[in-house]
């Protein structure tokens, strides 16, 4: 164990020695260590890194003078504190994590913290962080850092710069504008309390305002501001500056007193206009001049924010103003791009388009696209033609139709380039506007001026303006051929170098200013050449538009017609003179031969009741026929010189037209059949009863046409009138009247003659038919004055229709009574002969009547005038007085009313005596006292016929018979056949008609039997019952035939009897024939 | 109810005529052809009025007239009124004398006709 000992001791030694010589060595690496120790610590404090160590406790073992500067520690200080305690509390888990990494053997490249001063201030590091291992156990750890807070501030500070421009750009809302910025300030500047505020007037608005105090008044603020403004100035105020200006204010600040306070003016169009500012209630170094750099920036984005957001208000304002002007004007707007799209429009033009084309327009689509428009190519040229000139940079005008519902649409059309700044044209906007009102107005005035111009200027008479002066503003180019002088040099003279009326103008002008116009103002005028002419004018005031007032005038040179009518004037008046000589030599001269046709008339009829022989009978007939025509046609020429002296009055009274027409049947019925005619006539049925119109003449106008009819009918005719109602208008109706024959008709040419005066168709055709040829020209003249017209329609050889067209009023039948005179006479019984009183102051006249009276039975005195006739009133008593109306001294009218005034008991009835032409005036007689009307000539029969009518008297038989035409015989006569109708219509005529000839077969043949037989007293009863019945049914030559042999037999004349028979039998062949054409012809 | 009339004429012709004329006026006619038809209907019916013709065979005018006056019923008042072409020259002395009331002249009108008749029947129509 010694060796061990030994071993052990000598190594014991080797150790000691070695202890002793690592010591040495521990000694020197010490010393060398201290000493490489202090090298590195001055070495570190010299160094701008801050280097610190610490133990894996954490511990700080060292920290350089620039950790201890940084973080404001004393050397005790800082190595009292842990590492980790000088990490920022935010960074101090990161920072720990980046700590144990290390430790579990990580490397890292950069470490980075942010340390925190003693004052809380961050320090922004970057650097190493390594660790000292010893036997696998990290014993130190060691950081050099260097200080980062410039960079990263400056780095935080461009990121605020852009942050806060990013805002503002993106940001339309100012208030939202103010959080970002107050957002990225409390971030980047731990900035707690900030405020805008603007000045308006002397105080100011906060328009935004964070604050770590919930109760400011804001005297602070607005002291600081106040200083700040006044100065123009950005400032940073420290506390003590504060309290400077607390003094220098006077007042005792309520707001608490920020350690800093920072303040930048903000401009708005270069004006300062507010104050921004940040501050710190706790840091008095929370911000620096960098800072203040900082908020001039950001004031200065606010200013421009605030501006933009003024343009903005405005631009949205005028945007605004501007659409609504687009939408709702009355004109039609709207944009196409190049490819001639649209590009907008505005309300008016979608609702004009909508109606045009019934679409909506579209934005994005061409007019021409829209597939529903079907365009033509012409239309669509047009359009693009007016596009692709704008295009150009032209501003077209023009105006366009549309035609839509058969209306034209006119717009006038405004199109106008865009032009973009660089001068490009993208786009045209397009104004158009309906002017189809004032199109139409426009064409209207075209037309009407074109239309003016036409009649001015083929003017005849000669139209003038000129102004109160007379200076001539306006002549029709008629001037020039009315006075020779051209127009245009007219204007600008004066009337009166052209007017050369005598009377002063003055008076026709006053007369002017009062009434407006004047008409048919005379006046003359001098021509070119001097001569004079006669004007009518007719001039007015018209008011021009520019309110100034002028004359206006047309003019008629009646130079001509003023002659012409001197002319006409002395031609009337010549023929008014003849015409007036005229009417009176014939009324004159139908006086003149009226009396002796009074007498011619009278005394034939009286010589017709002597005894005459056969030839004196004869030529008796023939005086009476001759005379008969000869005051016929006087009548016609009276009535024609009535007429046409405008003196022929129509008599309106009441009757019955279907008397009417029957009178002229019956007055002429015997005539139709004396030239084997018949007549025959037809009454409308809605015609009225009761009419009032002139029957007289009425029945002189169906009588001239039918005896016309007759007397150029030929031989087996028929000649038949018919009355037609053509209209009516409520009681006023229009009847035509036509007279048709089978005559031998008119020619054309003769037509036309035919209802002149005094014409006839030719020479021998007046030869042969006779008459004045006046019937057809006084029908005329009646038919006109009763509102009516006449004419003809003939073929010649087939025979003329003659009509004639009237108007006449409808009466009630109830009225007419009363309208008709009522007769005051009755009829009186006279056992003697008739005592009449005869008034008349001619010879003549007298002496037909008395003779005519006197035949007949009557005692008559006579009377040669009024005077007379009075006296013979008085003493003696007369049945009946005839009174002439036309007699010297005193007339008849005149003489009536005297005797009326007598009082005489059982006065007689006075009769006028009146000549024809007086007819109308029958009712003024009538009117006038007398009781009763007698037309001239006088006739025996209607004469005695008065005194019937009014004395109950026979008079004697006067063998008037010889005188009254034998008129033949009809076979039946229509009129006495047609009152049948009247009880039983066509069929009782046609039922009776079948009897009488059944009958009267049997009556012949017993008659031809009894003449055989002799048997006459047989004989004469069957012809008896035969008379009467054929007389009866108007069977007039059977009728007169069976009467004569009854007078033979009566009479006892037997001689001729067969002969006589064969006759009856004859004329009832006749009778059946005609009857079975009469039953034919009216089927 | 309707007037009647006796109408007596030995013409069919006019008595048919008459009997239109008549029944159209709303009268009740009974005719016959000689004067004894007219007191045989007489005797059986009462009339109001008789035209009667003059000349008539078997009995005529006149003598039927003169016998109906002579009727001892109330017949014997009726109105005659004669129809005549006056054959034998009849005045209206003759007719009154036999009685007739008045006459209506041949050829007949048939207005008078109708006028006659009117006058003496009182039509209640």
């Amino acid at each position: 164990m010694a060796v061990v000992d030994n071993i052990a001791e000598d190594q014991n030694k080797e150790i000691s020695e070695l202890k002793s010589k690592l010591e040495q060595a521990e000694r020197d690496y010490y010393s060398l260590v201290e000493k490489t120790n202090q090298n590195l610590k001055d070495l570190f404090d010299n160094s701008n890194d801050l280097i610190t160590i610490f133990k894996p406790t954490g511990e700080i073992r060292f920290a350089n003078a620039v950790v201890k500067n940084k973080l404001g520690y004393t050397d005790d200080e800082i190595l009292d504190l842990k590492f980790l305690e000088v990490v920022h509390n935010d960074h101090r888990r990161n920072a720990l994590q980046n700590i144990l990494k290390i430790t579990a053997g990580s490397r890292m490249e950069r470490f980075e913290t942010v340390l925190i001063s003693k004052s809380g201030k961050n320090i922004y590091v970057t650097g190493k962080l390594t660790s000292i291992f010893e036997n696998n156990e990290p014993v130190e750890y060691r950081c050099v850092f260097y200080d980062i807070s410039e960079r990263i501030r400056a780095e935080s500070a461009q990121s605020l710069y852009y942050q806060i421009a990013n805002i503002t750009i993106t940001e339309n809302d100012l208030e939202h504008l103010y959080t970002g910025i107050y957002d990225q300030l409390s971030q980047m500047m731990m900035v707690k309390n900030f405020n805008i505020s603007l000045k308006k007037g002397g105080s100011y608005t906060t328009i935004f305002r964070r604050n770590e105090n919930d109760d400011l008044t804001g005297d602070v603020d607005n002291a600081l501001m106040d200083y700040a403004f006044d100065r123009r100035r950005s400032l940073i105020i420290y506390e003590d500056g504060i309290q400077k200006i607390e003094s220098q204010f006077k007042k005792k600040f309520k707001d608490s007193m920020p350690k800093i306070w920072l303040g930048v003016i903000i401009y708005l169009n270069s004006r300062p206009q507010g104050i921004m500012s940040v501050y710190s209630y706790t840091d008095q170094s929370a911000f620096n001049n960098k800072d203040l750099e900082l908020l001039d920036f950001i004031s200065g984005q606010i200013s421009l924010a605030m501006e933009r957001k003024e343009k903005e208000d405005k631009i949205e304002n005028q945007a605004a103003t501007l659409g609504a002007i687009f939408d709702s004007s009355t004109h039609q707007i709207w944009s196409v791009d190049r490819k001639l799209r649209f590009t907008s429009f505005n309300h008016n033009y979608s609702e004009a388009f909508k109606y045009y084309f019934g679409i909506e327009p579209e934005v994005g689509k061409s007019l021409f696209e829209l597939d529903q428009i079907t365009f033509s190519d012409e239309r669509k040229e047009f359009w693009e033609d007016k596009y692709k000139e704008a295009f150009q940079g032209k501003f077209v005008n023009f105006q366009t139709k549309i035609e839509k519902d058969k209306k034209e649409i006119w717009r006038d059309v405004f199109l106008n380039p865009i032009f973009l700044p660089n001068g490009r044209i993208e786009e045209l906007s397009v104004i158009a506007n309906d002017i189809t009102d004032k199109k139409e107005a426009e064409v209207a005035l075209i037309s009407s001026e074109e239309k003016f111009r036409t009649i001015f200027e083929s003017f005849q008479d000669v139209y003038f303006r000129c102004d109160m002066e007379g200076f001539i503003s306006m002549m029709s180019p008629s001037v020039k051929e009315v006075l020779g002088y051209d127009q245009n040099d007219m204007i600008g003279r004066q009337v009166t170098d052209y007017i050369k009326t005598k009377a002063p103008l003055k008076d026709i002008m006053e007369k002017l200013f009062e009434e407006k116009r004047l008409r048919n103002v005379e006046g003359t005028v001098a021509q070119e050449n001097g001569v004079k002419l006669d004007f009518l004018c007719n001039i007015r005031l018209i008011q021009k538009e520019d309110g100034e007032t002028e004359i206006e005038g047309v003019g008629r040179d009646i130079s001509k017609l003023k002659e012409t009518t001197k002319e006409l004037q002395r031609a009337k008046d010549f023929a008014e003179r003849s015409l007036k000589i005229k009417e009176r030599f014939l009324a004159n001269m139908s006086h003149e031969i009226r009396t002796p046709m009074n007498g011619i008339i009278g005394m034939i009829d009286l010589m017709g009741s002597t005894k005459l022989d056969n030839e004196q009978s004869e030529y008796v007939k023939t005086i009476s026929k001759s005379s008969q025509t000869l005051l016929n046609i006087l009548n016609d020429i009276l009535d024609l010189s009535k007429i046409e002296a405008g003196k022929m009055e129509l008599r309106q009274e009441p009757f019955r037209m279907v008397k009417a027409i029957e009178k002229v049947y019956d007055l002429f019925s015997q005539q139709a059949s004396l030239s084997d005619n018949v007549l025959y006539y037809h009454i409308d049925e809605r015609i009225p009863e009761w009419i009032v119109s002139d029957e007289t003449r009425l029945i002189q106008v169906l009588s001239n046409l039918t005896a016309n009819a007759i007397k150029f009918s030929e031989e087996k005719g028929n000649i038949n009138i018919s009355v037609r109602l053509q209209k009516s208008k409520k009681n006023k109706h229009f009847f035509k009247v036509s007279i048709k024959d089978s005559g031998i008709g008119i020619s054309e040419k003769d037509q036309k003659t035919l209802f002149q005066s005094f014409h006839q168709l030719d020479n021998s055709t007046s030869k042969n038919f006779g008459g004045t040829g006046l019937g057809l020209a006084i029908s005329k003249e009646l038919v006109k004055s009763m509102e009516g017209d006449i004419g003809v329609v003939s073929t010649p050889g087939l025979g003329s229709t003659f009509w004639f067209t009237f108007a006449a009023e409808e009466i009630d039948p109830s009225k007419v009574t009363q309208i008709q005179p009522d007769q005051s006479f009755t009829k009186q019984f006279i056992d003697k002969a008739p005592r009449i009183l005869l008034v008349d102051d001619n010879d003549v006249n007298r002496k037909v009547a008395t003779g005519i009276l006197k035949k007949s039975g009557c005692e008559i005195t006579e009377a040669k005038d009024g005077f007379e006739a009075i006296e013979l009133v008085k003493k003696g008593t007369y049945d009946l007085i005839f009174m002439d109306i036309q007699m010297p001294k005193m007339n008849g009218v005149k003489a009536t009313q005297e005797i009326k005034k007598l009082k005489i008991k059982n006065l007689p009835p006075i009769v006028a005596m009146t000549a024809y032409s007086m007819e109308e005036d029958r009712q003024k007689f009538l009117d006038n006292g007398l009781d009763d009307y007698l037309a001239k000539p006088i006739k025996a029969e209607t004469l005695i016929n008065k005194v019937k009518s009014w004395l109950a008297f026979e008079p004697k038989q006067m063998t008037t018979e010889k005188l009254t035409e034998t008129s033949e015989a009809l076979v039946i006569n229509q009129n006495t056949i047609n009152q049948l109708a009247k009880f039983g219509g066509q069929e009782l005529i046609e039922t009776t008609l079948v009897d009488f000839e059944q009958e009267a077969e049997e009556l012949v043949s017993n008659t031809q039997k009894f003449l055989k037989k002799k048997d006459y007293e047989a004989m004469r009863g069957e012809l008896h019952t035969l008379k009467g019945n054929a007389g009866t049914l108007g069977i007039e030559k059977l009728s007169n035939q069976a009467a004569s042999i009854e007078k033979l037999l009566k009479a006892n004349k037997f001689d001729n009897l067969k002969a006589e028979v064969t006759q009856l039998v004859a004329h009832f062949e006749e009778f059946k024939e005609s009857s079975q054409n009469m039953l034919i012809t009216d089927e | 109810m309707s007037k009647k009339i006796i109408v007596a004429e030995d013409s069919s012709v006019i008595q048919n005529l008459t009997k239109k004329i008549l029944t159209q006026m709303n009268y009740e006619i009974a005719s016959v052809k000689n004067g004894q038809q007219v007191l045989d209907l007489l005797e059986q019916d009462s009339y109001d009025l008789i035209l009667l013709d003059i000349h008539m065979p078997v009995m005529d005018g006149m003598e039927c007239a003169t016998r109906i006056r002579n009727l001892e019923t109330e017949s014997k008042d009726i109105p005659i009124i004669a129809i005549t072409g006056n054959a034998n020259n009849y005045g209206m002395k003759d007719f009154e004398s036999v009685g007739i009331n008045d006459f209506i002249p041949k050829p007949l009108n048939y207005d008078s006709l109708v006028e006659m008749v009117r006058k003496y029947v009182t039509d209640v129509n």
